[in-house]
């Protein structure tokens, strides 16, 4: 990634053609001034989706095509598939957006993409797009990670929102803890050193044969039942970093189906969804509320598809809201994957002069720094 | 003055070529090709960017681009269509097809006789593909399809009746077996004669053979919108094809499917 600090043409030394000099001083200098309009990508996963965002802040389109039915007879995402549905999509998706907000790409300042983390093949499709459309059209192109998308959406619906903050994104692709002591600096405190919590939701929806997507599911019939009934695993509870492991808890809870079966006894599945999640959640709350701690900050925001759960924002909310925290969570469009988080994440990286030059590369396991 | 730009990644190969059109004669205006293994979304667009300087053309001098629709690496064949659409899109420009196999096929467009083009399909399958050549030209007398390397060895010693020259990078793993199948009417093509370059690509895209063709692309640039091309995979993905032997027949995903949804 190249890194540029707004400055005067001339000390860039040449380094670059003086056309994208050009281009990326004026993106810049709009996005200092809250002026610049940023059509931005995101490929990462199932979602083919394109957002034009002006300062980082007005949302002037957010196109999602999703593609949640090809996949669900699989019962998750299949990458192949996936990458194909991209390759199909993109250019419509794209001239949607733009229609959508009335702008072609004269009208643009910049082009941003996610770079990752994600699955490899989907994340190429937008990259490469991406970085055709920036050697076609003179714009410069901006490099996003896809957590820090999730992230700076809570900014788009809470514009209160402050730094420092804890940010915690729970997906189906991702668990992150992340501190965040500006907007543009993360510091990832821990993830998932197995499954996302997503995907959990995903594998026990799918022993249970609830279907695809889960977590719905699950969280729906969790409502009618007990959650101390029984007492599955709280896997790193105790321990002292920020890691966190569910491959544990899920199969906890493949043997007991399995015991119960075996022993010709029926499985209250309200109780057993319900116990699942609340040991899903006790994890995920008690790491939140010993970071917020640590890190001694006022706000935390909750972010990827699995925010969409109810218990787990109370429980969270109540939680923090004891130690003086308070979250936010955006509303759901902006929770699960969408490209105008990207574009208010890349609204920061311009700010930061941080660009991606023709040469740049997807990846499957991008560090968010 | 009109210029195309035309390029094909779906080997471990990237090749670019960019022609002129002046009224009825086209000519090649610079054209490169490089060895890119599991990195041709890093090297294609530099590459691209490097051959239109060094031509003295802007990206907005480009009146349509062609792009290697496959059969080849499925990541590889996305990444060529994906960056091509990206190019054709911000440029809004017609974006036309070309066979990857045929791109190889037309570096023996000065040969006279049979070239059976072998494109390496992974899993221990080939994209066999015959094409007459000679006098300039090269046509393709094949469909693309997937096919076992014994099958399609067996296939050709079968029906083939003259001196065949083979290509392609299939031949890494199954010249031997071609060898000792078609015995002396198989000739093994010199290896850095296996992959396309600058100027084969030109070749295949004229070769209007691939739809949309990039002469029907000029001639009607509304023919031929970027959103509408997809890669040729001759191959369902790895999920429907178990779900297929599992159950038999199942419905189709919808997704591009085998021959990416052209004829
Ligand atoms: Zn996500």
């Amino acid at each position: 990634m190249t890194h540029i600090r707004p400055m005067l043409p001339g000390d860039l030394g040449g380094v670059l053609e003086i056309g994208a000099d050009v281009a990326r001083l004026n993106a810049i200098a709009a996005a200092a001034d809250g002026t610049d309009v940023i059509l931005a990508i995101e490929t990462s996963c199932d979602e083919t989706a394109a957002s034009v965002m002006r300062g980082g802040r007005e949302m002037l389109s957010n196109v999602v095509a999703t593609q949640v039915d090809f996949h669900a007879r699989f019962g998750g995402v299949v990458p192949e598939i996936a990458s194909r549905k991209h390759t199909e999509a993109i250019v419509g998706v794209v001239d949607e957006a733009l229609s959508q907000a009335d702008v072609g790409f004269g009208g643009l300042d910049a082009i941003a993409v996610t770079q990752g983390p994600g699955l490899i093949g989907a994340l190429v499709v937008g990259v490469a797009y991406a970085k055709g459309l920036s050697l076609a059209t003179g714009l410069p192109l901006v490099g996003v990670n896809h957590l820090e998308g999730h992230i700076l959406a809570s900014r788009l619906s809470d514009p209160e929102l402050a730094t420092p903050l804890i940010a915690l994104v729970v997906s189906g692709g991702h668990t992150s803890l992340v501190h965040v002591p500006g907007w543009g600096e993360y510091h990832t405190l821990g993830s998932t050193l197995d499954d996302a919590a997503g995907e959990a939701f995903d594998k026990v929806a799918k022993l249970l044969g609830l279907g695809y997507p889960g977590g719905p599911a699950i969280s729906r019939l969790a409502e009618q039942g007990d959650s101390a009934a029984i007492p599955f695993p709280r896997a790193m509870l105790h321990s002292r970093d920020y890691d966190f492991s569910l491959s544990g808890l899920k199969t906890a809870v493949l043997t007991y189906v399995r015991r119960e079966q075996a022993a010709g006894r029926e499985i209250d599945v309200p109780d057993l969804a319900a116990s699942f999640q609340a040991a899903l959640i006790d994890v995920q709350v008690a790491k939140a509320v010993r970071a917020a701690e640590e890190y001694g900050v006022r706000d935390f925001c909750l972010g990827g598809g699995v925010a969409a759960n109810t218990a787990l924002r109370e429980a969270l909310r109540a939680a923090l809201c004891a130690h003086g925290v308070r979250l936010s969570v955006p509303p759901l469009a902006l929770c699960t994957d969408n490209a105008a988080m990207i574009a208010a994440a890349a609204h920061v990286r311009l700010l930061r002069g941080e660009f991606l030059g023709l040469e740049a590369e997807a990846s499957a396991s991008l560090p968010l720094r | 003055m009109t210029y195309v730009l035309a390029f094909d990644a779906a080997t471990e190969h990237v090749a670019i070529g960019l022609a002129s059109i002046d009224g009825g004669r086209r000519s090649l205006v610079a054209g490169v090709d490089f060895s890119a293994p599991r990195a041709a979304l890093g090297r294609l667009l530099p590459g691209v960017q490097a051959l239109l300087a060094g031509a003295g053309l802007a990206p907005s001098d480009l009146s349509a681009v062609a792009v290697g629709r496959g059969p080849g690496s499925f990541t590889g064949v996305r990444i060529a269509v994906a960056t091509a659409k990206g190019l054709a899109h911000g440029l809004g420009v017609p974006l036309a097809g070309l066979g990857t196999l045929d791109a190889v096929a037309w570096r023996f467009r000065d040969t006279t006789g049979l070239v059976g083009v072998l494109g390496d399909a992974m899993r221990g399958e080939v994209y066999p593909c015959l094409f007459r050549c000679g006098e300039g030209a090269c046509e393709r007398l094949d469909e693309y399809r997937v096919s076992k390397p014994a099958a399609a060895a067996e296939a050709w010693a079968a029906t083939l009746d003259e001196p065949t020259m083979l290509a392609g990078n299939g031949l890494l793993k199954y010249a031997e077996l071609f060898h000792a199948t078609l015995g002396r009417r198989a000739t093994i093509a010199p290896e850095e004669l296996w992959t396309p370059t600058g100027a084969s690509v030109i070749d295949a895209a004229f070769a209007e053979r691939d739809l949309p063709s990039l002469p029907g692309a000029l001639a009607d640039p509304r023919s031929a919108p970027p959103g509408l091309l997809l890669p040729v995979y001759t191959r369902l993905s790895d999920a429907e094809e178990a779900e297929s032997r599992r159950v038999g027949d199942v419905p189709s995903t919808g997704v591009a499917g085998p021959d990416g949804g052209a004829r």
